[in-house]
């Protein structure tokens, strides 16, 4: 059976959920929106910490997680990490000065960092299929879709266009990829047909398409969309760590 | 000098006696190893459990392990061997994803990650692995790779194994030959 590593789902889900957020509210401070952000940053932090928590229960030793900054030199893993502590630091320095351009702009640019730092941790280089950009295309799609999605439960003010932009993207990102991976090498025609074949990976496209349609809806429903966006995020990182097929089951058989 | 396993797939009967001995010696759990033998797939050689590759880690020059460990836990010796150290391991698997020849494997007891370090301990004692010692038709041996002792018939990425340049895996093959029919 597929590990479907819930904790680093939950880790890299809300912690780009963070990142969307901290770029939203950065776009706001800078479109001369004057209103005080202090409760929108502290939720965005809370939400961050909540990823962290979620990365510790990965680890067999997480009271050692500390030990994960020493191989700095060679592993994107290590350089996430501390991404991460740099993104969590900016998010509090913007609760403290109450979101003023600079911290929101540092918070952004950590944010964005520790995207990259994700798409690079997570580009395997046994995941023939995903050891590429394309982890990196849907970690800055999450925070696309899911900062669209939050923003307005955080200052009332809606993202409908750009919400609806970043469902389509992301379910385009879905599904192109594993067309093109039908053509490919050995690996690349496993992964098509395991994610073919995953009722998560046709949910999350189900829960975009229901996100996309309630952002629609005359009578929005915030609430809703937000957390339908989150399910269709959470089903499809489900995929990606648990349907993505590893060069080693096929050792031994033509590549 | 570059330590490298030659895997000779013309000699290899998978009696599976260097996976034994690999986990004999290094007294692993009963469900781990580090040494599989993988049957070849009726493409690459057209009769079934008659060819086969004895696989362990493949001491890469640019280690997919090493580069994603965290913890520093991997380190890379003189001789080429790639070396775990259980005591830093704080069990994030990240080694065990991004290894695309499934070299390190999780211990279930220990609750960390764990791969063949070449018996490292019996060649510094001027031993062969206990892999190599233990394989009864010499289709297990170590080679050099930076003298010219490898064979010239030997090739690094036979059918079955995946094609990893940017690691560039130590492990070198003697392709099985294919059987003829009488008369050809």
């Amino acid at each position: 059976m597929a590990d479907y590593e819930l904790p680093l789902v939950i880790f890299t889900a809300l912690s780009q959920t963070a990142v969307g957020l901290a770029v939203f509210l950065t776009w706001r401070r800078f479109s001369h929106d004057q209103r005080g952000q202090r409760k929108a940053w502290l939720i965005t932090g809370g939400i961050l910490a909540l990823s962290l928590l979620g990365a510790l229960f990965h680890l067999s030793y997480p009271f050692y997680a500390y030990n994960a900054l020493i191989n700095l030199k060679h592993a994107w893993l290590s350089r996430e990490l501390i991404v991460a502590i740099a993104f969590a630091i900016t998010i509090a320095i913007a609760v403290y000065t109450n979101g003023n351009k600079v911290s929101t702009l540092a918070a952004t640019s950590t944010g964005v960092l520790l995207i990259i730092a994700q798409g690079m941790t997570y580009a395997a280089p046994a995941m023939a299929a995903v050891a590429n950009g394309l982890p990196m295309v849907f970690y800055f799609l999450t925070a696309w879709v899911m900062g669209a999605a939050c923003i307005p439960l955080l200052d009332k003010t809606p993202a409908v266009a750009i919400l609806r932009q970043g469902i389509l993207l992301f379910m385009l990102t879905l599904v192109i990829p594993p067309l093109i991976w039908s053509s490919g090498g050995a690996i690349m025609r496993m992964t098509y047909l395991s994610w073919g074949e995953s009722l998560l990976f046709w949910g999350s496209i189900l829960c975009f398409i229901l996100a996309f349609i309630l952002s629609c809806w005359r009578n929005r429903r915030v609430e809703a969309t937000a957390v339908i966006a989150l399910a269709g995020i959470v089903l499809s990182r489900l995929t990606f760590f648990g349907d993505t097929i590893s060069t080693v089951i096929n050792i031994g058989h033509p590549y | 000098m570059r330590r490298a396993f030659l895997v000779d797939s013309d000699k290899c009967i998978g009696c599976r006696g260097c996976a034994m001995a690999c986990k004999s010696f290094n007294q692993l759990e009963p469900e781990i190893s580090w040494r599989y033998v993988y049957p070849l797939d009726a493409a690459i050689y057209p009769h079934e459990e008659r060819a086969f590759y004895s696989l362990a880690c493949n001491h890469c020059e640019n280690p997919a392990c090493l580069d994603a460990c965290p913890v520093g836990a991997y380190t890379k010796r003189a001789d080429g061997v790639v070396v775990h150290d259980p005591k830093r391991c704080i069990g994030c698997k990240n080694c065990i994803r991004c290894c695309p020849y499934g070299a390190p494997r999780f211990n279930e007891q220990t609750r960390k990650a764990e791969k063949c370090s070449m018996c490292y301990q019996r060649l510094d004692q001027g031993w062969q692995p206990a892999c190599v010692d233990a394989c009864p038709v010499s289709a297990l041996t170590l080679i050099d790779l930076d003298s010219h002792d490898t064979p010239a018939n030997a090739v690094q990425y036979p059918p079955g194994f995946p094609n990893m340049p940017k690691l560039n895996p130590g492990t070198r093959f003697i392709p099985a030959r294919q059987p003829q029919q009488e008369g050809e």
